[in-house]
């Protein structure tokens, strides 16, 4: 029998920390264009009046903002998912090289006499 | 304009929204992609699947609202700009540009009406196509990084509904780029189904008024430094669809004309077979394609010299071993002549003529041998689609053949002066075709103002009919072929002539028969007081058996089209055969039609025994 975790927990920390990244660069730019959006939209819709203004513009600027929204949703949901799983590999990588060390301390040669004492 | 119709808004508010938004949308595109990459890497690092499995590629849904979004944004733009052109409507165009800023500023109120009428489509469903389209992309970017053969092919199967749709499939591969493009191309090419697919999407999306030009350069490497060669499988692109006229150009440049510092001689026949089928599917790239001059790697610069005589020099060797690659040449030259621009005035190396009159100069200055074999039937098939550009052939000046007669020596005769039957018969039609639709519309001979129009037509049938014959021999052409010609020209003269009067084809064919014989024992087809001309017409058996071919047909033809001019009761057999030859009828119309018919005769004496005969 040897040692209980041979092999490190296959998991590539930086490139679930270079995705994260990625997600929040994402995320941020939907919170910041969903808010500019809008509020040029609202500005736009003072002076523009008619069936295309409000049948059109109106349901589309709703759905950029809606729809925005529910990616946002989506994205910071994979960020939780992500940041948990590197999280918990940490975790018990942290826990698998304590067995590992436990055990080679446990398992060590005898040193036997030595010399000079 | 009632209450509920009155529509208002500042165009420059307008059509600032939209390249304020188009900005944010790019931006947020390219993060996208840059999302998906990060997540590709994660998933090909194949984390412990009991802590992470594969995650996915939110990215896709990211770049399809940007999309989404960027349809109803251009869409706002168009509002604005509708706006601007009723704000501006009428006005002076030095009060516009003075006062641009005030009506672009200004407040625009009209009816919906009008607006509508300068808007047009439907700005949901063209975004939602676009954002379809660019899923649909990612989509298949994954699979092909994947590797997952099964899903790249269910994936391009999904653009069989779209191939047709300039919106989507623009977008679809504008968004998918030129490497990718070419990696799928290659994971397809052997199902031919996928590929025909994938092919016309591809053609449709370059005909697509949003398409980026730089797609046609990036996948065409133009001839230079930055010049690749193209492989078969990648030529396979090019074999369905009909392709934009820049897409082709280039990529008959990069293909044909290719090379880094000069142009290369090494060919790939597959390839250029598939490049030159590609120009044929698009008359109005043919003729372009041809006229034009493409860039020499040497001087860094257009050619001198245009494609047409650059590529018989360049494709020279490769023809012989390759017929396929020498038809495909002629069905290039062929398709080129139904080019929309075919008739429009172009100036070339022999001053301004119709550009396709251009083209057919340019090719009977060529040396017969450098001419393929293969391409001789699209010449023919040049010839023939715009005979009419013949009818007026001038007689050689100095003894050596005019253009207008080597051309068509090229398209009857190959390189062993072996006559080539399909041709002659084609380009025979077409000659009678013209005739028989010309024929002056009175053929009155009291009517003196339809004099000089049958004078012209005499002279234009017979040169028709002379260039036809031409490039025949005695030698090479035995009777046997010339009786089946005559067989397939009086047939084509029945047919044409459209009209009621029964059946004249075995008459005909009887009566040209029966005038060859007598020519040839009793005397000359010609009234000529050229005695050289008459002694000439004697001995050439060719010239009198085409003669007899063209008086038959258009005698059959007209009287087909004129049957109240055969007296009942009388043998129409020998009636044809009177009226074809010159015999007196006793009718004043016929009498006039047949100086007409002796007319051409001479016209075509003239021609055909000119210069070497």
């Amino acid at each position: 029998m040897g040692i209980p975790y041979p092999d490190p927990i296959r998991f590539d920390h930086g490139k679930a920390d270079a995705a994260v990244a990625a997600i929040k660069t994402v995320i941020a730019k939907l919170q910041s264009q969903k808010g500019d959006r809008w509020t040029r939209g609202q500005a736009m819709r003072v002076n523009w009046k008619g069936p295309y203004a409000l049948h059109q513009f109106d349901p589309e600027l709703t759905r950029m903002v809606s729809g925005a929204n529910d990616l946002i949703g989506q994205l910071q949901s994979l960020v939780t998912t992500i940041s948990s799983a590197s999280a918990r590999v940490i975790e018990d990588q942290a826990a698998h090289d304590r067995a590992n060390q436990q055990w080679e301390e446990q398992n060590a040669p005898d040193p036997g006499v030595v010399p000079g004492l | 304009m009632s209450g509920d119709d009155v529509v208002s808004a500042i165009p420059g508010e307008l059509i600032s929204w939209s390249g304020w938004a188009s900005g944010l949308n790019t931006d947020l595109e390219r993060s996208a992609r840059d999302l998906n990459q990060k997540l590709e890497e994660l998933n090909f690092s194949h984390p412990d699947p009991g802590y992470l499995g594969q995650v996915p590629y939110l990215g896709n849904d990211v770049i399809r609202y940007a999309y989404r979004n960027d349809g109803t944004d251009t869409w706002v733009g168009r509002v604005g700009h509708a706006f601007m052109r009723i704000a501006t409507r009428g006005q002076p165009h030095g009060v516009v540009a003075a006062d641009y800023q005030d009506f672009l500023n200004g407040l625009v109120t009209t009816d919906q009406q009008d607006l509508a009428g300068l808007v047009g489509a439907n700005p949901v469903t063209d975004a939602e196509a676009r954002a379809a389209a660019a899923a649909l992309a990612e989509q298949l970017k994954e699979a092909q990084d994947a590797g997952d053969l099964n899903q790249v092919q269910d994936l391009v199967r999904q653009l069989r509904d779209h191939q047709w749709d300039p919106n989507f499939t623009s977008t679809f591969f504008q968004s998918l780029g030129v490497p990718q493009t070419l990696a799928v191309l290659r994971t397809i090419a052997k199902d031919d189904g996928l590929l025909r697919i994938y092919d016309n999407a591809l053609a449709t999306a370059t005909n697509s008024p949003d398409w980026d030009p730089a797609f046609n350069d990036q996948m065409w490497p133009q001839p230079g430094s930055g010049w690749q060669s193209t492989s078969p499988i990648e030529a396979l692109i090019l074999k369905y669809g009909v392709f934009s006229d820049d897409f082709l150009t280039r990529a008959g440049d990069s293909v044909l004309f290719g090379g880094r510092n000069a142009w290369t001689r090494a060919h790939d026949p597959t390839v250029d077979q598939l490049v030159l089928n590609a120009l044929a599917r698009s008359p109005s790239a043919s003729l372009s394609f041809l006229l034009g001059h493409p860039v020499d790697p040497e001087i860094g610069q257009p050619s001198f010299g245009d494609r047409l005589v650059l590529l018989l020099h360049l494709l020279g060797q490769e023809f012989p071993g390759s017929p396929d690659v020498a038809r495909a040449f002629g069905g290039l030259l062929s398709a080129s002549g139904h080019s929309p621009m075919a008739l429009t005035p172009f100036v070339g190396p022999s001053g301004t003529e119709p550009a396709i009159q251009a083209l057919l100069h340019q090719l009977g200055a060529q040396p017969k041998g450098l001419i393929p074999d293969g391409a001789r039937s699209g010449i023919a098939d040049l010839i023939s689609q715009h005979i009419e550009l013949f009818v007026d052939a001038p007689l050689s000046k100095d003894g050596s053949a005019t253009w207008q007669q080597s051309v068509f020596d090229l398209a009857e005769q190959d390189g062993n002066d072996q006559v080539l039957q399909d041709s002659i018969r084609k380009i025979e039609a077409a000659a009678l075709s013209w005739s028989l639709t010309h024929m002056p519309s009175s053929e009155n001979p009291t009517d003196n103002a339809n004099e000089r129009a049958w004078m012209e037509w005499d002279r234009r049938t017979g040169t028709l009919f002379a260039l036809a014959g031409m490039p025949l021999s005695q030698v090479n052409y035995d009777r046997s072929k010339l009786e089946s010609d005559r067989a397939f020209v009086i047939d084509q003269a029945i047919y044409l002539a459209l009209a009621p009067g029964g059946a004249w084809t075995v008459p005909a064919e009887d009566a040209a028969s029966w005038m060859v014989d007598s020519w040839m024992h009793n005397g000359n087809p010609l009234n000529s007081s050229d005695p050289g001309l008459a002694n000439k017409a004697k001995d050439d058996q060719v010239f009198l058996n085409k003669l007899a071919d063209m008086k038959a047909a258009l005698a059959a033809g007209f009287l087909q089209a004129h049957p109240e001019l055969v007296p009942p009761g009388v043998n129409r057999d020998d009636f044809l055969r009177r009226v074809a030859s010159g015999e007196d009828t006793g009718n004043a119309v016929l009498s006039q039609f047949q100086k007409d018919l002796n007319g051409a005769s001479l016209a075509f004496a003239e021609q055909y025994f000119f210069p070497n005969k």
